[in-house]
């Protein structure tokens, strides 16, 4: 291990490869902060920049850009209320309102930090853990995929904003939604209606650019004012920056969880990286003091969804290279990458090239360091998107929507759904449903279905007695509970005082 | 009177001259002036990134070159390649559009009536196969299994991963399968039985090769008539032998859709020249010594098939008696609730 430790920094410890760091790391942020373009699009892309490269140069240049994708998704989801990638939305939730309370500094700096600080915690742990991923990869089965998404599915009362049972609404009109098309497991078409868009049901950038850009397009082009207009005009100043970082470094138990779980949800294969950050966010509510500020601008709202984004990319790095099998179709896309370069990730990988996983895991870590560095210098030229007039920024915005949601699959109708889905989420905003929660239940409804019955046909009924299934029931079970409790805890105390 | 009406009937007689001119002389172009400066797209039915897509890619500039058209790749996922292929049918015949088309999944879809199936294989110019998966039988490390011998004679049901080849292998062999279904993908499955939840699966030796390095998984036979290249040693369920004449036709039938693979195909009605030259033209970029090593560098190998033969293979398999065609749907949809 320190063999490898010491032949990775020879290689990746070179001017050659710092330096194409910062040019990819630019492109990465880019793409991010393009509204449903996701780290996908940016891979797609940037893989025919790649040929003729050095291995190493190649792979820090992709691993570079695809992993801060999410640190530009954040401050559009903070400034704007509309989230970069799908991936970010979560960070709308509380990010968006310090925005309008004129904080939009004070966000974006703890924003940027828990990004940071996440994706080397993130790394740190995946290094720690590479030589033991076998048997943690190997234990996770169907049934716990299964278990992770319902565990996701506990927590979309947490997302309700105050209110539990408008989220739990809103989470069940995303399972329902996630329904259309092609049954997971028979294949049989579902509610397609005789359309071939419906053929593989609705697609989560039209759900994703709908629900949040178009209500807040609307609100910007109907009232005419600025995003930053609701609290008193706080100066964007590098004071307020500041702040934001020192409460990431005093919050440091909340970021380290939500890292943990970030990781933890990148390695398992199956979960996704969408569901990360979600969970991090309805963990933080649940275990914080004072729950009934999330949603209305509690930093603890931004930094753990954006702490565990980052983190879950050096654990989804995992199955790709210890067992050569993509988690993800982004890393489906870097695994073509390593063919390309003359590498092969296989069962064997990690043993004859534990210095390139490490070099990896290093390039995440750093371009996540770099990316921060990059944009809190300009956080305060950025902010102030939020004092432009909402009827030159609303327009803008519009136009950005319209092409993101079409170059994310060359589909005019995912335009069109754009548009279905921004009904529905002006209806949700008027009503006070939870958006995040409707995105949850979308992305983990079909997941939990197929994996139910995947279990249930390779393990049968007992599958639920798998030791770490049989934790992560009790820790559903927990999670149910304990907020319960609590509540009627405070209420009793209420009712006496 | 008349001399107002010279001009007219001089116009009139200009203008159709022109129009004779014109009408020859796009009769007369030959395909390959045709095809000289156009824009031919080249359709993938599924996302960036995958196997469709990089081959896709990966031929695009051989075949724009020798086109002297410039080739441009267009991702229309949905329906896994059933969107694109729908589209394709009702598209304008002037051969400028390409698509690679999973022929083995539009045969079986096709076959079955699948749902949002709205193609006739029989009616499409095949141009070329370029990829066929030569599929193999894996066991997992952790199961009993090893041998045909051992699946045959096993007790409790086989937990194989549910694919066409593998619906097809337990009907005709008869074996005790308990087929899984809901895996997203050779991934999942081939994780799934590096696990040991589940027993067997069936891929192609290309996609496998990597994984079977490790010995967590156990390659056993190939289905078809061919050894896999990567999987030389494995022999075919041919081979094996004393296969009764049912099975051979279920085997057959598994082989023929095999045949089709991965096709580039076009729009329906395209003049018959031009179909003609994009078959030589694709005939020569698939067998260029180059293109194949350009593929075999990235692990895509190609295995070329002529349009002639993929059309009689598409004929082959569609033209099976209302009976068979009736044990294959049933067989096929069994799975379905």
């Amino acid at each position: 291990m320190l063999d490898a430790l010491i032949l990775a920094s020879q290689q990746f410890l070179q001017p050659s490869v710092l330096l194409l760091m910062v040019v990819a790391v630019p492109i990465g942020l880019l793409f991010g902060v393009l509204p449903g373009v996701s780290g996908l699009t940016a891979l797609a892309i940037l893989i025919p920049v790649i040929y003729g490269m050095e291995p190493v140069h190649g792979l820090t240049f992709l691993l570079a850009a695809h992993a801060v994708v999410t640190t530009g998704g954040s401050v559009t989801s903070i400034l704007l209320g509309i989230p970069g990638s799908t991936l970010n939305a979560a960070t709308v939730m509380d990010g968006h309102p310090l925005s309008r309370q004129g904080k939009a500094g004070y966000a974006i700096g703890a924003a940027l930090t828990a990004s940071a600080l996440g994706g080397v915690i993130g790394v740190i742990v995946l290094v720690v853990l590479l030589p033991f991923l076998q048997p943690i990869i190997e234990a996770f089965g169907s049934p716990e995929v299964f278990f992770l998404a319902v565990f996701g599915i506990v927590f979309i009362g947490a997302l309700g904003e105050g209110q539990p049972l408008k989220g739990l609404m809103a989470g069940g009109l995303g399972v329902f939604l996630s329904t259309f098309g092609y049954q997971g497991t028979t294949g049989v078409p579902r509610f397609w209606l005789d359309s071939d868009y419906l053929l593989d049901g609705f697609r989560l950038v039209p759900i994703g650019l709908g629900l949040f850009a178009v209500p807040q397009i609307i609100a910007l082009m109907s009232t005419g004012k600025p995003i930053a207009s609701g609290g008193q005009n706080h100066d964007v100043s590098w004071a307020q920056v500041g702040e934001g970082i020192k409460t990431v470094v005093r919050r440091w138990r909340l970021l380290l969880g939500s890292s943990a779980i970030g990781t933890f949800v990148g390695i398992v294969p199956g979960v996704g990286g969408d569901t990360a950050s979600f969970v991090s966010y309805g963990w933080a509510k649940q275990t914080s003091k004072n729950p009934d500020e999330f949603g209305k601008g509690a930093i603890a709202g931004v930094i753990a969804p954006e702490a565990s984004n980052n983190a879950k990319e050096g654990g989804s790095l995992v199955p790709t290279l210890a067992f050569g099998i993509p988690g993800s179709v982004a890393m489906a896309m870097l695994f073509g990458a390593f063919l390309i370069l003359g590498l092969e990730p296989g069962p064997y990988f990690l043993r004859d090239h534990m210095d390139i996983a490490l070099g990896l895991a290093f390039v995440v870590a750093a371009a996540n360091l770099i990316a921060a560095i990059m944009i809190l210098p300009a956080v305060s030229h950025i902010s102030l998107l939020t004092r432009v007039p909402g009827h030159v920024l609303g327009p803008l915005l519009l136009v950005l929507v319209v092409l993101g949601a079409y170059a994310s699959a060359n589909n005019p109708v995912d335009v069109l759904f754009v548009f279905v889905f921004g009904a529905l989420g002006f209806v949700m905003t008027r009503l006070g449903f939870s958006r995040p929660a409707l995105m949850l239940g979308f992305v983990l409804g079909s997941m939990i279905e197929t994996y139910f019955e995947i279990s249930l046909d390779a393990y049968g009924p007992w599958f639920v007695t798998r030791p770490i299934s049989a934790l992560l029931f009790v820790l559903i079970l927990a999670g149910i509970a304990v907020p319960m409790a609590r509540q009627m805890r405070r209420r009793k105390d209420h009712d006496h005082g | 009177m008349t001399i107002r009406f010279l001009p007219h009937l001089f116009t009139a007689i200009l203008a159709a001259t022109v129009l004779i001119a014109l009408g020859n002389s796009a009769g007369a172009q030959s395909p390959d002036q045709y095809y000289e400066d156009k824009t031919v797209t080249f359709v993938v039915g599924f996302g960036p990134g995958g196997g469709y897509d990089t081959y896709t890619r990966l031929l695009a500039p051989y075949v724009g070159e020798r086109l002297g058209a410039t080739v441009v790749v267009k991702n229309q996922p949905g329906g896994r390649g059933m969107v694109a292929l729908n589209q394709l049918v009702s598209g304008k015949p002037d051969g400028l559009t390409i698509m690679f088309a999973p022929g083995h999944f539009a045969a079986f879809a096709q076959l079955v009536g699948q749902e949002g199936a709205r193609f006739d294989l029989a009616k499409l110019p095949w141009l070329a196969r370029a990829v066929r998966a030569n599929e193999i039988v894996f066991v997992s490390a952790k199961s009993p299994y090893r041998t045909i011998e051992d699946l045959a004679n096993a007790k409790e049901p086989i937990k194989f991963s549910a694919s066409q080849p593998a619906i097809i292998l337990c009907r005709a062999l008869h074996l005790n399968c308990k087929q899984i279904r809901g895996y997203r993908g050779s991934k999942q499955f081939v994780l799934a039985a590096i696990r040991g939840e589940i027993d067997a699966f069936t891929l192609a030796g290309s996609s496998a090769r990597k994984a079977a390095e490790g010995g967590q998984i156990i390659p056993v036979f190939a289905l078809g008539h061919q050894r896999s290249q990567y999987f030389k040693d494995t022999p075919t369920i041919f081979e094996r032998g004393n296969l009764t004449a049912e099975q051979k036709w279920w085997f057959g039938l598994e082989d023929d859709v095999r045949n089709l693979g991965r096709a580039f195909v076009t729009t329906p009605g395209v003049a018959a020249d031009r179909v003609a030259y994009l078959r030589r033209v694709f005939s020569q970029v698939l067998n260029d010594p180059d293109v194949i090593a350009a593929a075999d560098k990235i692990k895509r190998p190609l295995s070329y098939l002529s349009g002639e033969e993929v059309e009689k293979t598409v004929g082959k398999v569609l033209s099976m008696d209302a009976e068979r065609r009736r044990q294959v749907r049933d067989l096929l949809l069994s799975g379905r609730k």
